[in-house]
This record gives C-alpha cells, structure tokens and sequence, in this order.
C-alpha cells in the first residue's frame, strides 16, 4: 500500500511512564495503519492502553511519559499531493512542528465534553480560537466559519449559540462544540477518544450519526476509541483489538466479528449483554482481573484469564500471526501462519 | 414471574419535587419535577429496571422509595408481612425496622467505601447498628456474605484501595446484604465498571436473587443491562412512567415512540442486523418548564395535536400487564 492510501503509518510504539522511578510500560510494540477516508476503531476495557496510544501519538503525554517508535508516520495528502511528516523525529512534544500540524492536519475529540471546555470562555471563541491561531484570519471572518460550521455540525440557533457559555448548552451540545474546536481547521484526520461515553443512548446515535456522516460525505479518516462493542460495529471499517498495552488482534470490521480468534476478544463479545437474550440465558465472564500493568510477568499477558492456555503461553514475548490477509492476531494458537510485526 | 404475585411495595402517585428557591426569603419560584406522580405495585420476587435517560429522575424514585428523598406527595406501602404500612409517614424506630428490609447498592463502588477504615470496620457497622451483639456472631455474618460473592473472608483486614473495582462492588453488595434485607435497590450498579467485570457482577446478582429470594430494583440507563436482569421493566421520561411492560414484552413490541427510540439507538454488536436508526431530535426538556400536555410531544415522531395539550393517562393492555402512557393507544382502541 502506498501513501496514497494510508493516512497513519504507526510501527513499533511504545510508551512508558516514570513513577516513583520505577518504569511501567503501558503501550508496547504497538503498530497499525489508518486507510484515507476510512473509520478505525480501537477498542478495550479500561487500562488497555487505547488512549495513551492515540496521546502518544499526537504528543499530548505529561514529561513522565516516554515515547519511542520507529515510526509515526503521517501522510497529508494536499492538491492531489502527498507530503510525509515524520512524527517520532520532532523532539518537543510542543515544538512548532507538532503545532502545525494539530489542527489543520490531526485533531483530536475527548471524552469528557464538561471539562474540556473552558467555562470562562464563549464558545465561539473557542472554536475561532484554532483558525486564528492557523491561518491568521481576522476575527469577523473566522466568526461567519464557526456559525457555518455549526449550522453543519446541528447546533441549533447558531447566531446566538455562538455568544453563550459552556454551562449554557447541554452534555450533548458541548459535544458538538468539542467537534466543532476539532473540525474548525478541516484536519483529515479525527482521533476521537469515547466521544459519547458521557452521553446519554440517543445523544450519542445523534453524534455517531454526525462523525458517520463527516466521514463518508467529507472523505475525513477517523479513528475512534471506544470500550462499545456495540458502536463499533455500527462504524468501524477496520478493529484494532488492545489488551494490557498490546494489539491482540487486527482485522477488518468482518475479520474480527465474523472470524474472531483471540480468546479475548472472543470472549469480549461474548460478555457484552445483547437485546433478546433468550429467557435464562446466563452471560459468559471473562475469570480474574486485568493485571496491574506494573507488575507484568513474561509471556502472553492474558493467559491467566485465558481457557486455551497452555505452558507455552507463560514464556517470552508473543508473537502476531497473520491468520489471513490484514488479519492479525497475537495468540500462539495460530503458529502455524506466518509471523509479522505488530 | 412467580405466579402467585404478592405485592411487596405499592406505590401510588408518588411525587419528588426540589423547590427552587429565589431572594433573601427563599421564595419558592418553581420545582424541579423529578418525579412527578409515578404509581405502581411491585412485586415480591421480581426484578423491576428502571431505565432512562440523565436526569429522567430514575435514581430519585429509587432514592424516594428507600426514604433517602422525601417525597412532596403521594405514598409508599411496604409489606410488612401482609401487612401494608405507608412509609412516608413512619417514625424513626418504624423506619430502622423499615430499612433492614431495604437495602441500596450505590452507582460508584469507589466512593461508597470508606477509604480510610479497613472493610472489617466497614461491615461491622451496620451489624452493629441493627443489634447482631456478639462479635462471634457478626464474624459469622461477615464471612457468609463475603462467600456470597465469592471474596476471601480474610481480605476484610484490608483497606478499600486494595480491590479492583469489581470486587468493590461485590464488597458493596456483600454490605447490604448483611442485614438480610428482602428488597436491594442497585442504583447503576454496574455503570462504573467494565465490560468484562460487569458480567461477573450481574451474574453473581442473579444468583444471590435466587438464593436469598430477593426482590430487585435494577436503575441503569443501558438498556441491554436491564433487559438482561429485569423481569419487568419501568421506561421513565421526565419524571413520569411512560410504559410498564414485561421485559421481553417491551422488547419485541414495545409501544410508546419513546420506548421505540431509546431502543433503537442501541448499537448492537452485530455487524449482519441491518436495523433502521430512528434518531430522536433535539434533546430532554428541562424538568422545571415541562412541555404542556405530554412531556414527549416535542420529540415525539407521532406527535399529535392533543399530545400538545392533553397529558395521557397510563393505558393497560388486555392483559393488563403492559401499560403505556400514550394518546396513539387511548381512543378506545385495544392494542
């Protein structure tokens, strides 16, 4: 696949944090790709890494973070050409180039729309506040850009929604406004991190109907992070399966529904309540609890909660498998297909 | 359900208001209307959910019903071993026999332990409280109820922090039942946790109800939790009931457009169901200035002219088990 194509090129990641001058590594060996103009879903329970991925990658990490990887790789595509930055070769997580690049090119979504809003603060000017940060544009102009863009994102009332202050619009609407701050600067890439965890069931179908349409109507690349298994079959084009820092599994939304292989995420599906559930019908459980990821011994890390588990399991590092073509999955029960990064 | 249905709690127009107050006098310049006359008999045995949207004031009628909110008006009757006693007027010592009846598990397992005593402290309390008087014998209730939820009796010398989360909330229920109560209230029981852990947790719920007999009051806001626990299911708009039904009921016919939308904004994780989204527009009312007529009208795709005059009265199928609040059902015609 060609540049063209791939709009995040992620090899090797890994991110560790220092506490009390031990090292914990939360993310480890972590690659995948995001295809141009499609959705990828990351998903796992809390603790999984998920998040601390997509923050490693956009450098929003504390200075008791420390990334690595041997490849971030980032591909705008601008007038039918292809310009690649290099993310894990600028060194200040602040420094121009990362700030350049935020906004226009990569944004990001966050979960909580009540505190990552400023309440003193219109949120007009919030919005405005990235375009004329990035393009210099005077204030007037930038403020007929926001009400156009809310009156795209369905605020409704823009005109005077524009002067009002963040407590004044409901979980829902400071949501659109959090996508309205992401989407002012027309990035391509949206990372968002659980829009709608905070949100009630029929806010959150308005939202995903919203992110559902940017993409398909405005060719945006997604990726979203959500523990739902519910949403992401609802948008994912491709899974990203995370457990304990690592991807445990990889595939196409049909890949890893319809041929799931590793335990886990077997037994992720299975776990999650579903409407109609015959009368008695008892929920399978997932046994233990995830491990404390500073204290890690060696092998495959869910072998303690794992049926399938064998000695074989408890040793080294665990290898991916390519079961099938862009399928992989990081159990030793597929040893028998060829190994690959990731 | 159990067929011979006793009714174990019966409740008749029960209304939760928080005045809103203005000036130097404390004015009374509104209400906000949490719950706003809710009436219906439980029964002994079953698991009722409640489910809603934020704010639909699922937890305040839960709350009311223990007691822990005053109702503005209306009644409670609880079955006192046949016999029915209206709670919002007990005294204190009626209201302590009242409350070894009833016990509540809380939505957040991490603040509903105090982080500074050890669980040992914790759990002695309430045996205390309720007159167990031998430490011998309280020991003894400890340990049977930690092995309800399968937690280690010698874990209760340890302090909160050293639980995941799940194991907190088993402690928490492990905790309420102490007292052997015969109705839990579970306020979002399983909302803090994940996945994984919550199907751990609701089992375990499901197998203590049928050890103990115990008559269930499941609030939570997704509705594949509640459906998989509930027998009955209670759906709540702005305060008011707007269908009863039972849950299987509810889900292969469900009858208010509310009931309608809320289940089929659901994401289901199932990449073959091709479901057709209904999206409701626009967002819950304010519970202070409620909409005229019914609450609904104003999202409501099959709003008619009297939905925005007229508030509907509850409905009862043939059966008389499936109840709706909705004028589509009024008019003499028998769904």
């Amino acid at each position: 696949m060609n540049n063209q194509e791939i709009i995040l090129d992620v090899k090797n990641l890994n991110t560790s944090f220092i506490s009390d001058r031990k090292q914990v590594d939360i993310v480890k060996s972590v690659s995948f790709q995001v295809k141009r103009g499609t959705t990828l879903s990351v998903v796992g329970e809390s603790g999984c890494g998920k998040s601390v991925t997509m923050n490693s990658i956009m450098r929003f990490l504390g200075s008791n973070a420390r990334v690595s990887a041997d490849n971030i790789q980032y591909n705008a595509l601008r007038d039918g050409e292809i310009t690649e930055y290099h993310l894990e070769t600028y060194k200040k997580s602040n420094g121009p180039e990362m700030r350049a690049l935020r906004g226009p090119d990569m944004s990001m979504v966050f979960q909580d729309p009540m505190s990552s809003l400023n309440p003193v603060y219109k949120v007009g000017d919030q919005v405005a506040e990235g375009l004329i940060q990035h393009t210099g544009m005077g204030k007037k102009e930038a403020r007929e850009k926001v009400l156009e863009l809310f009156r795209k994102l369905g605020i409704p009332d823009p005109e005077s929604r524009i002067d009002c202050y963040p407590h004044q619009f409901s979980g829902g609407m400071k949501q659109r406004v959090v996508i309205a701050i992401a989407m002012i600067c027309n990035p391509e890439l949206i990372i968002c991190d659980e829009p709608t965890t905070a949100l009630d069931v029929t806010i959150q179908a308005q939202i995903m109907e919203l992110l559902k349409d940017l993409q398909v109507n405005e060719g945006k690349s997604i990726v979203l992070i959500t523990h739902n298994m519910g949403l992401v079959a609802e948008m994912a084009d491709e899974v990203c399966v995370m457990y304990m820092g690592r991807v445990v599994e990889f595939g196409s939304l049909e890949d890893v529904f319809d041929h799931t292989s590793h335990p886990y995420t077997k037994a992720l599906l299975r776990s999650v309540p579903v409407l109609g559930l015959a009368d008695g019908q008892i929920l399978e459980t997932i046994p233990g609890i995830t491990p404390n990821p500073a204290d890690i011994k060696g092998g495959c890390d869910f072998a303690d909660r794992c049926p399938d588990c064998t000695e074989r399991c408890r040793q080294g590092v665990i290898p991916a498998f390519e079961i099938a073509k862009g399928h992989r999955v990081r159990c030793l029960k597929y040893d028998s297909f060829p190994e690959v990064n990731g | 359900m159990s067929e011979n249905k006793e009714v174990i709690f019966r409740i008749k127009n029960l209304k939760t208001w928080f005045p809103i107050t203005k000036g130097a006098f404390k004015k009374v310049v509104g209400n906000v209307k949490a719950v706003d006359g809710v009436g219906l008999d439980i029964y002994k045995g079953e698991t009722l959910g409640i489910v809603g949207e934020s704010g639909c004031g699922k937890s305040t009628f839960g709350k009311t019903v223990m007691m822990l909110e005053k109702p503005t008006d209306g009644q409670v009757e609880f079955n006192f071993g046949g016999e029915f006693k209206d709670i919002t007027k007990f005294t204190k010592d009626e209201m302590f026999e009242f409350r070894k009846k009833v016990q509540m598990v809380f939505q957040d397992p991490y603040s509903a332990l105090n982080p500074q005593k050890k669980i040992y402290t914790s759990f002695e309390e309430p045996l205390k409280v309720h007159g167990v008087k031998t430490e011998a014998e309280r020991e003894k209730i400890m340990q049977q109820v930690l092995k309800m939820v399968n937690i280690q009796p010698d874990y209760l010398m340890r302090y909160p922090h050293e639980f995941s989360g799940g194991q907190r909330q088993r402690l928490c229920i492990a905790r309420a039942l102490e007292v052997m109560p015969e109705v839990l209230i579970c306020d979002e029981p399983v909302s803090a946790l994940d996945v994984s852990i919550q199907a751990q947790v609701l089992n375990l719920m499901k197998y203590i109800q049928r050890d103990m007999k115990l008559t269930y009051l499941f609030i939570a806001h997704d509705l594949s939790v509640v459906q998989y626990m509930a027998d009955r299911i209670m759906v709540m708009y702005l305060g008011k009931v707007v269908e009863v039904a039972d849950s299987k009921a509810l889900y292969e016919k469900p009858m208010h457009p509310y009931t309608k939308a809320l289940l089929s904004a659901i994401p289901v994780p199932d990449i073959h169901t091709t479901k057709k989204r209904q999206i409701l527009e626009g967002e819950v009312p304010s519970p202070i200035n409620k909409p005229a007529g019914c609450a609904f009208h104003n999202r409501c795709p099959q709003c008619m002219e009297i939905c925005k005059t007229k508030d509907p009265d509850m409905i009862r199928d043939q059966g008389g088990e499936h109840m709706v609040a909705c004028h589509l059902y009024s008019g003499g015609k028998d769904q």
